[in-house]
C-alpha cells in the first residue's frame, strides 16, 4: 500500500497537515511587517535571509479569530508557484508517514471555512488528521480584504 | 583599435562562449534535425556575431557568418533539410570563426586569415544541398559520435589555429592534422632575449650560463646583475614577457548569478546576525567585545553593500557602446543621426542589464536602419535632415522604463497588416478586429519583417522576437507606439526585482515606510505655532509659500490609528505632475534600498510598489506615490484641471512648464523646476570664501555659491541671517543659486513671453500679473563653477573609453 509523509502542525487544537515535498523549512519568527489594506488573511511580511515573504494567517483562513504577532510565531514555508509563502500556525508536529487506507474525504459534518481548505482526513493513532489543500491555504483572496 | 579595446574584448569573451555552445548545438541538430528550437538558436548566434563583427568593422567575419546565417535561414525556413554535409559545412565556418577571433584577439585585427574556402563550402550547400565537402563525407557518414567527439578536439587546438582552416577541417578525419605550432617565442630562454634586446651581449650570457651548468644555482638574470653584465630593468622586462599572457577569457570572470544569489542571502543572515551580536554585546558592556562588535559592524555593512554592488550596474554600461552603433550605422546608411540619451545613471541588476543589452541593440539598430529616414526624405517631408534618436531610462511605478524613440517615418500599420496575412501570422479577418496597437505589435511575432531585402543591417526577422523573448523571459514587457509621419517608440518595461533606489525612510502609526527619493520635493515639520495644518471644509490643506497644498494622512489612507496634527512631518511629493503633501509622524533618513518585487497577492492594494529589507531587517513597504495621489482624488482633481486648461485652448497641461519663482532685489526671476534639485537656507555664517568665489559646505562637498544679484546687476535686499539658495545638481556636481527669497511655484502656460538679449535670461514673461524674468539657467551655472559641464562631459568620455 502507498504511503504518503505529511508535515503536521496544530492550529486551534486541531492537526492539520501538508505533503512533506511542499515544505521548504518550518521556523518560529517574531518580526512581521504588516501590510495596511491587505487581505485579512495576510498575517504580515517577514525577511527570510534576504527574501520578502507573505505570511498567511491560517487562523483567518479557518474563519477564526487573527493570531497575535507580538511574539514569535511558527512559520510553515511551502514552495509556492512563484516563490515561498508561509503559513501561520501554533505549533509544529511531526513528520508522519500515513498509508494512503487511512484516508477518508471530510465528513459530511464539516462545513464552513474549514471545509474549503480540507481534501480530507486521515485516521491517526488517536486523533484525527486534516489534509489540507496547499493552494486553498495560501490563496488570501479567498477571504474578503479589511476594510 | 584602442578606444574599441572593451568592446572588442567582450565581443571575444561573449563568442567563446557562444562557439562553444554552437558546436554543442550544431551536433545535436545533426542528431535532431527537425528541431526548430535549435535551429532558431544557432541562427540568432550567428546572427548576434555577425551584427557585432559588422559593427566593429570585422568585414571577414561578417561575410563568413553572413553566409552561415544565409544557409541557417534555408534551414529554418525548411528550403532544404539538414543534412549531415549542411552540419559539416555549418561546422567549417565555426572554425573559420574560430580562427578569425583567435586572430583578433592577438593582433586586433583579422590578419590574413582565410575564410573564401570556407565561405565557397557554405555556398555550395545552398546551391547545390547534395555536393559532398571533399574529404568531409567520410566524417560526416560516420556517425555523430564521431563529430560529437570532434566538437571539443577543436577546442583542444591552441589559440593560435594555423591559418588556411578549410585545410585544416578536411584533414581532421584524416589525421593529418598540421602540427602544434611550436611554443612561440613569448617562452624564449631569457639569455636569447637579453642578447635580442642588446641588454647583454653574448658572451656575457654564455659564460653566465656556463656557470650555472658548473653548478652556480643563481638565476641567470640574477647573475649577470650580480656582474653588472646588465641593467635590472632589462631583466625585469625580459621576464614579463617570459611569463604566458593572459587571454581575454583569463583577465576576467564570469561569475554565476546563482552563485551572487546565494552570496546575498548569506549576508542578509551575516546582518541579522550582526544585529543580534551588537545588542546583546552592548548589554554585557565589556569595551574590548563592543570594539570587536563595531568593526564586525562596519566590514558586514560593506560587505554587503560589495555583494549588491556586483550585481548593480548603471543602464550606462551598456549604453556607451551605442553611439558608435549609431555612428556607424548612419554612416554606412549615409543618415545623419544625432543619439541623445536621457537617465544614463539608472542602475539594473546585472542579470537584467543582460538581457535588455542585446533587444537594446537590436532596437537602436533597427531604428537607424527602418526608422529614421534618409536626409532627402527627411527634407521631402518638412522635417530637419538630422534626426533624433532618443534612448531614455528610467523608474517609473516599480519597474525600470527604457525607451527608444525615434523621429522618423513611423511603423506603417497597413503594411504590418497585410505582411502579417502574408506570412500567416494572422487571418484578414482578425485583422479586421484588431486595433492599431495590436496590429503594431505583431512586429513582436517570430518571422516578421516589413524590410523589402534583406540587408546586412536588419530585415531578416530576427530581431524583434528577440528582444520580446529575452526580455520576457526576465519578467519584463515589450510595447511600441508609433505616430505616422512623426515616429516610434519602443517601450521596455524592465521588472525592479532587484533595483536600488534612493529612499526616504519614514514613521507612521510605529510602522516604518519608504518614499521614494525621485517624487519628494521637500520636507516641512509642523510645529503647530509657526506652521500648522488648516482644514478647507475638513479637506487638510499646508500654506506652503503662499499657495494651498492639499495633504494626505498616511495614517488614515493605510486605515491606521490616526494621530494629532502637530510636531508632524509634511513630505512633500509629486505625482502625475501634481505635488500634494503627505503628513507623517516621522522622517528618519535616507537610504539606498534594493526594492523587492511584491508578491502578486498584494497588486490588488496598489499602495506599495515593493518592499525592502531595512538596516535592522526587518521588511519595509515601499509607497506608491502615484495611487497614494490617486487613492486621495488627487488625480481626479488634477485631470479637472488639464480639461478647464484644455478648454482654455491653451492646450494639454503637459506643455505647461512649472517654474520656481523667486526675488532678486526688485526682481523677480523665475526658474524652470525640473533643473531644480533642492531648496536650502544656508546661514551667513556658513558661507566660506575660495579664492574669489563664495562655497559652503553641504553633505560633505564644497558647494559653489552664485548670487543671482550679481550675476544680472540687481540691488540686493538687505540681507538677514540666513540666505536662501536652489540647488542644482548633475551627477556628482552640485551648485547653489543664491536669491532673495523663493516666491511661489507656478505653471507657466509658455504665454506672454518675450525674448530677451540680457546677460544671463533668457527671456520674460508675466506670471501672476507681474513681469518676471526667466533665468538661463546653464549660465547661471557656469557662473558658479566654470567647470560644471566640462568636467561632465571629461566623466562621460572616461565612461566610453
Amino acid at each position: 500500500m502507498a504511503t504518503r509523509q505529511f508535515a503536521t502542525f496544530e492550529v486551534a487544537g486541531q492537526l492539520f497537515g501538508v505533503e512533506v515535498h511542499t515544505v521548504q523549512e518550518v521556523l518560529s519568527y517574531n518580526e512581521y511587517t504588516m501590510v495596511p489594506l491587505a487581505p485579512s488573511a495576510v498575517g504580515g511580511l517577514f525577511n527570510l535571509r534576504g527574501q520578502v515573504i507573505a505570511a498567511v494567517d491560517l487562523r483567518v483562513q479557518l474563519g477564526l479569530p487573527r493570531q497575535s504577532l507580538d511574539g514569535p510565531v511558527m512559520n510553515v514555508i511551502l514552495r509556492g508557484d512563484e516563490e515561498p509563502v508561509s503559513l501561520l500556525v501554533d505549533k509544529i508536529g511531526e513528520v508522519v508517514d500515513l498509508d494512503e487506507a487511512t484516508f477518508e474525504p471530510p465528513p459530511d459534518t464539516l462545513n464552513g471555512p474549514t471545509r474549503e481548505l480540507v481534501v480530507g482526513t486521515f485516521k491517526l493513532e488517536g486523533r484525527l488528521m486534516l489534509a489540507l489543500n496547499v493552494a486553498q491555504a495560501v490563496d488570501t483572496y479567498r477571504t474578503p480584504a479589511v476594510s | 583599435m584602442e578606444e574599441l579595446g572593451e568592446i572588442v574584448g567582450e565581443f571575444l569573451m561573449e563568442s567563446h562562449e557562444n562557439l562553444d555552445q554552437l558546436d554543442r548545438d550544431l551536433v545535436s541538430l545533426e542528431q535532431d534535425p527537425g528541431s526548430r528550437d535549435l535551429i532558431s538558436r544557432i541562427f540568432r548566434t550567428i546572427h548576434t556575431i555577425k551584427g557585432t563583427s559588422g559593427f566593429l568593422a570585422f568585414s571577414r567575419l561578417e561575410t563568413l557568418t553572413h553566409a552561415g546565417e544565409s544557409l541557417l535561414s534555408r534551414l529554418r525556413d525548411g528550403v532544404q533539410p539538414v543534412t549531415a554535409e549542411t552540419i559539416t559545412a555549418l561546422l567549417a565556418m565555426l572554425d573559420g570563426v574560430r580562427a578569425l577571433l583567435a586572430t583578433i584577439e592577438e593582433s586586433g585585427a583579422e590578419g590574413d586569415v582565410d575564410v573564401d574556402g570556407i565561405i565557397a563550402t557554405v555556398n555550395r550547400q545552398m546551391t547545390d544541398p547534395g555536393s559532398t565537402p571533399p574529404a568531409a563525407a567520410p566524417a560526416a557518414e560516420a556517425a555523430p559520435a564521431a563529430e560529437a567527439a570532434e566538437a571539443p578536439a577543436t577546442e583542444d587546438k591552441p589559440a593560435k589555429t594555423p591559418v588556411g582552416v578549410p585545410t585544416a577541417f578536411e584533414d581532421d578525419d584524416n589525421g593529418e592534422r598540421p602540427p602544434p605550432e611550436p611554443i612561440d617565442e613569448q617562452r624564449k630562454p631569457i639569455g636569447e632575449q637579453l642578447v635580442e634586446s642588446g641588454a647583454a651581449s653574448k658572451s656575457d650570457v654564455a659564460s653566465a650560463l656556463q656557470q650555472q651548468i658548473e653548478g652556480d644555482e643563481r638565476k641567470l638574470g640574477t647573475i649577470l646583475l650580480d656582474e653588472g653584465k646588465t641593467a635590472p630593468a632589462a631583466v625585469s622586462d625580459a621576464v614579463q614577457s617570459q611569463a604566458p599572457k593572459r587571454s581575454v577569457a583569463d583577465s576576467a570572470i564570469r561569475v554565476d548569478v546563482d552563485l551572487l544569489d546565494g552570496l546575498m542571502n548569506l549576508v542578509g543572515e551575516l546582518v541579522l546576525a550582526r544585529n543580534q551580536l551588537v545588542r546583546g554585546v552592548a548589554e554585557m558592556g565589556d569595551q574590548a567585545m563592543v570594539r570587536s562588535a563595531q568593526r564586525l559592524n562596519l566590514i558586514t555593512s560593506e560587505l554587503q553593500e560589495g555583494i549588491m554592488k556586483t550585481r548593480m550596474q548603471p543602464i550606462d554600461h551598456i549604453w556607451s557602446k551605442l553611439p558608435r552603433v549609431v555612428r556607424d550605422l548612419s554612416k554606412a546608411l549615409d543618415k545623419q543621426i544625432n543619439l541623445v540619451m536621457e537617465g544614463k545613471e539608472t542602475e539594473l541588476d546585472r542579470t537584467l542589464l543582460e538581457a535588455v543589452k542585446d533587444p537594446l541593440t537590436h532596437l537602436v539598430r533597427n531604428a537607424v536602419d527602418h526608422g529614421i529616414e534618409d536626409v532627402s526624405t527627411r527634407i521631402a517631408s518638412g522635417k530637419g535632415p538630422e534626426g533624433t534618436l532618443t534612448l531614455r531610462a528610467f523608474h517609473e511605478g516599480g519597474h525600470v522604463t527604457v525607451e527608444v524613440a525615434d523621429d522618423g517615418a513611423g511603423l506603417n500599420v497597413e503594411r504590418i497588416a497585410k505582411k502579417a496575412v502574408e506570412n500567416g501570422l494572422a487571418k484578414p479577418e482578425q485583422i479586421a478586429t484588431m486595433d492599431r496597437r495590436e496590429i503594431m505589435s505583431m512586429v513582436f511575432q517570430p518571422g516578421f519583417s516589413t524590410a523589402a531585402k534583406v540587408t546586412n543591417v536588419s530585415g531578416r526577422g530576427v530581431g524583434m522576437d528577440v528582444v520580446k523573448t529575452n526580455i520576457e523571459r526576465v519578467g519584463g514587457a515589450v510595447g511600441v507606439d508609433s505616430v505616422p509621419g512623426k515616429g516610434t517608440t519602443w517601450r521596455l518595461t524592465i521588472p525592479l526585482t532587484l533595483a536600488i533606489i534612493q529612499a526616504l525612510t519614514i514613521d507612521c502609526a510605529d510602522q516604518r515606510y519608504v518614499v521614494p527619493q525621485a517624487s519628494v520635493l521637500e520636507l516641512v515639520f509642523i510645529d503647530g505655532n509657526s506652521t500648522k495644518i488648516e482644514y478647507a471644509s475638513g479637506a487638510p490643506v499646508y500654506r506652503l509659500r503662499g499657495r494651498l497644498l492639499p495633504l494626505v494622512r498616511l495614517d488614515r489612507t493605510l486605515g491606521l490609528p490616526v494621530g494629532g496634527d502637530q510636531g508632524v512631518y509634511i513630505v512633500v511629493l509629486q505625482a502625475d505632475g501634481r505635488s500634494f503633501g503627505l503628513v507623517v509622524d516621522r522622517v528618519l533618513n535616507t537610504e539606498e534600498v534594493v526594492v523587492k518585487a511584491l508578491n502578486s497577492r498584494f497588486k490588488d492594494v496598489g499602495l506599495y510598489a515593493g518592499a525592502t529589507i531595512l538596516g535592522h531587517g526587518k521588511v519595509g513597504l515601499i509607497l506608491d506615490v502615484a495611487s497614494l495621489a490617486r487613492r486621495s482624488n488627487l488625480a481626479t482633481s488634477s485631470e479637472r484641471d488639464s480639461s478647464i486648461s484644455a478648454r482654455d485652448s491653451r492646450g494639454p497641461s503637459d506643455n505647461a512648464e512649472r517654474l520656481l519663482v523667486t526675488a532678486v532685489g526688485e526682481r523677480r526671476v523665475a526658474i524652470p523646476l525640473d533643473t531644480v534639485t533642492r531648496l536650502e537656507e544656508f546661514p551667513i555664517a556658513k558661507i566660506e570664501h575660495a579664492g574669489s568665489r563664495e562655497v559652503v559646505q553641504y553633505r560633505g562637498q564644497i558647494l559653489p555659491l552664485v548670487r543671482l544679484s550679481y550675476l544680472l546687476g540687481a540691488m540686493p535686499e538687505e540681507t538677514g541671517e540666513t540666505v536662501s539658495v536652489v540647488v542644482y545638481s548633475e551627477g556628482e556636481r552640485s551648485v547653489a543659486l543664491v536669491v532673495d527669497k523663493i516666491v511661489d511655484i507656478v505653471e507657466d502656460a509658455m504665454t506672454a513671453r518675450r525674448n530677451v538679449d540680457d546677460d544671463g535670461l533668457v527671456g520674460t514673461a508675466v506670471i501672476q500679473q507681474r513681469v518676471t524674468e526667466l533665468l538661463d539657467v546653464r549660465r547661471a551655472i557656469v557662473a558658479a563653477d566654470p567647470n560644471f559641464y566640462t568636467d561632465l562631459q571629461e566623466d562621460e568620455m572616461l565612461v566610453e573609453a
